[in-house]
């Protein structure tokens, strides 16, 4: 369509308009899987409120029946304040005792817990990544053409990654409880399990992704590929690994609060015997010291990363 | 003006790696981690055999020989407890991603500085409702699943509606946090383009920036559905009828055949799971 295509009488423009407006409508960029896989997701998502065949009843409760109304005011409210003359002096003894108790223990467990996993899953991604970039894997790295070469080793490698990380933490967890002796162990190695998965293909992947030139001049110059990966690749990806791990340390704070379930003292570990013994007020404070603990993680993690992107 | 690369980073990289391996060593030596603790002692070397063993026949039927009458057979509950994990993890991530999205919006500056009348007036006004939806979506995500469970276990009894709320409030949070870093970082010049043309800021926000951002949050709303996916899985250890009820089951009878059948089916979802994703990004990408 041309300048001297354009009709030149109202009607016939709007009619000429409108028509382009549809050709341009018919031609947007449109995507089949994209379409049938936001249907699917939207009539499961239906389907599955249908038949969880969900109750409501007991969120809107009325006061003096169990349900949200009475737990929020009742449950965990802190018992010393549910005397008449109660005073705030009271309420900071409480809590500066549930704090000297456990509640500072617990914390700090909580932070030893992710930071000895995170530890132990950094080492293990820095293991795993070399045998996960393809790029480095496959016969003459960096010399010749390199697209659509396939590494056996290097699916090996990513298919133990995915197979790490696909059991949830707390699954692993509860299987490493009953086959290793003592309790600290499971949960430890369950996080580095899990998160060595994650970093070992994400570090892979930043090796696959590292600017060329310099490895092909490394390779030209007679490199193997340890020389490539010490010299080339490791130097290149550096940054990005430090990032992957703080955020990777983000996460791993936050999985490590409910790990303590499994009998590590932390707080996930007073978590559940405060719910066995319906002490809900002193759940909620640990619940809170969690939150504070996964909050200054995140500040912590991204200023790292801000600090690293500027170089 | 573009600054002149610095000599030298501001960041001492080379002394990261040493120390996080010290603080990594630090703590393990502060929760008293020996690595003979690694390996299975007496008995243990036994269960350690007969569970690893177990992995290569897993159990089609159950294991113990005394199944009262009437009880479904085994398969059909692994089927039925993969699909209540489904179903958990699905309707949680519906309900969480259209909060997430209203959230996220709520808490990003290109909604905040562009759809909220223009001019100076109200600036401070408009920061703190930003801030104040910004908390809400912090205090959702730093609360970790396991103990949104416990919470409402606690508050509304186990019921469906606990185990549902307990996954979507954090997915909430943290979708909305990613969504509005998304909607952020979109290329600004169609929707200034649009605004400059008289278009309403809140249309110009709708088909100026989120169709740019959209690739992206969809990308990351399908890798939060394999989380929701794995934590529904995890739900099951706190009584809901997920997989890991029947995995604690299976294990404390020390059924191991049974437990291996469970998790390769969790490993098959998330595998499939995977699947889907990856055929999406690569029709995407084309």
């Amino acid at each position: 369509m041309t300048a001297t295509d354009r009709p030149q009488s109202e009607p016939d423009r709007l009619r000429f308009n409108e028509e382009r407006i549809r050709l341009l409508h018919k031609s947007r960029p449109q995507n089949r899987a994209v379409q049938v896989s936001g249907g699917l997701f939207v009539c499961m998502a239906l389907f599955s409120l249908w038949h969880l065949d969900l109750q409501w009843g007991r969120l809107f409760a009325d006061p003096s029946e169990p349900g949200l109304f009475r737990f929020l005011n009742q449950d965990i409210r802190p018992h010393v304040t549910r005397q008449p003359d109660w005073t705030w002096a009271d309420l900071g003894t409480w809590l500066l005792t549930l704090l000297r108790d456990y509640g500072l223990r617990a914390t700090w467990g909580t932070l030893l817990l992710a930071t000895a996993a995170m530890g132990l899953a950094g080492f293990g991604g820095l293991l795993l990544a070399p045998l996960a970039a393809r790029t480095l894997t496959v016969p003459d790295p960096y010399m010749g053409l390199q697209n659509g070469r396939r590494s056996l080793l290097s699916s090996a490698v990513r298919s133990l990654c995915l197979a790490m990380r696909a059991l949830p933490e707390y699954v692993l967890g509860f299987l490493l409880l009953a086959l290793l002796s003592g309790s600290t162990w499971p949960a430890v190695l369950a996080l580095a399990l899990h998160n060595a998965g994650i970093l070992g293909r994400l570090f892979g992947d930043s090796l696959e992704d590292v600017p060329v030139t310099p490895m092909r001049g490394l390779a030209a110059g007679g490199a193997r590929p340890s020389g490539l990966l010490l010299f080339g690749g490791a130097p290149q990806a550096f940054s990005r690994w430090l990032a992957y791990i703080f955020y990777r340390f983000e996460t791993c704070v936050r999985e490590a609060t409910v790990l303590g379930m499994l009998g590590v003292i932390s707080i996930g570990y007073y978590a559940k015997e405060m719910r066995s013994r319906q002490f809900y007020d002193e759940l909620f404070v640990l619940v809170l010291l969690g939150a504070l603990l996964v909050l200054l993680a995140d500040a912590l993690s991204g200023w790292l990363r801000s600090r690293l992107r500027q170089g | 003006m573009t600054q002149p690369p610095k000599a030298t980073p501001r960041f001492k990289r080379r002394y990261a790696l040493v120390l996080l391996a010290a603080l990594g060593l630090l703590a393990a030596y502060g929760l008293n981690l020996h690595w003979k603790g690694l390996l299975p002692r007496g008995e243990g070397f036994v269960l350690w055999k007969r569970f690893f063993s177990a992995a290569l026949s897993p159990a089609f039927n159950y294991e113990s020989t005394s199944v009262p009458a009437g009880t479904p057979p085994f398969l059909l509950v692994v089927f039925r407890s993969v699909l209540r994990t489904l179903e958990f993890a699905v309707a949680s991530m519906g309900l969480a991603l259209v909060g997430g999205l209203i959230l996220g919006v709520l808490s990003s500056h290109s909604f905040w500085d562009s759809a909220l009348g223009q001019g100076r007036q109200g600036t401070k006004l408009r920061n703190r409702l930003r801030i104040f939806f910004r908390t809400i979506a912090a205090l959702l995500r730093s609360v970790h699943e396991l103990l949104w469970a416990i919470l409402f276990l606690a508050a509304i009894g186990q019921t469906t509606s606990a185990g549902l709320l307990a996954l979507t409030l954090p997915f909430t949070g943290i979708l909305a946090k990613l969504f509005s870093e998304m909607l952020d970082e979109a290329a600004n010049e169609p929707s200034a383009a649009l605004e400059g043309l008289g278009c309403h800021p809140g249309v110009a926000l709708l088909v100026g920036r989120l169709p740019i951002a959209w690739p992206d949050m969809a990308a990351y709303g399908f890798y939060r559905f394999e989380c929701a996916l794995r934590s529904s899985a995890v739900l099951g250890f706190f009584g809901f009828q997920t997989m890991g009820y029947h995995l604690e089951l299976s294990y404390n009878s020390l059924h191991y055949r049974e437990v291996w059948t469970l998790l390769y089916a969790l490993l098959f979802t998330v595998w499939g799971l995977e699947r889907w994703s990856g055929i999406l990004r690569r029709s995407a990408v084309r």
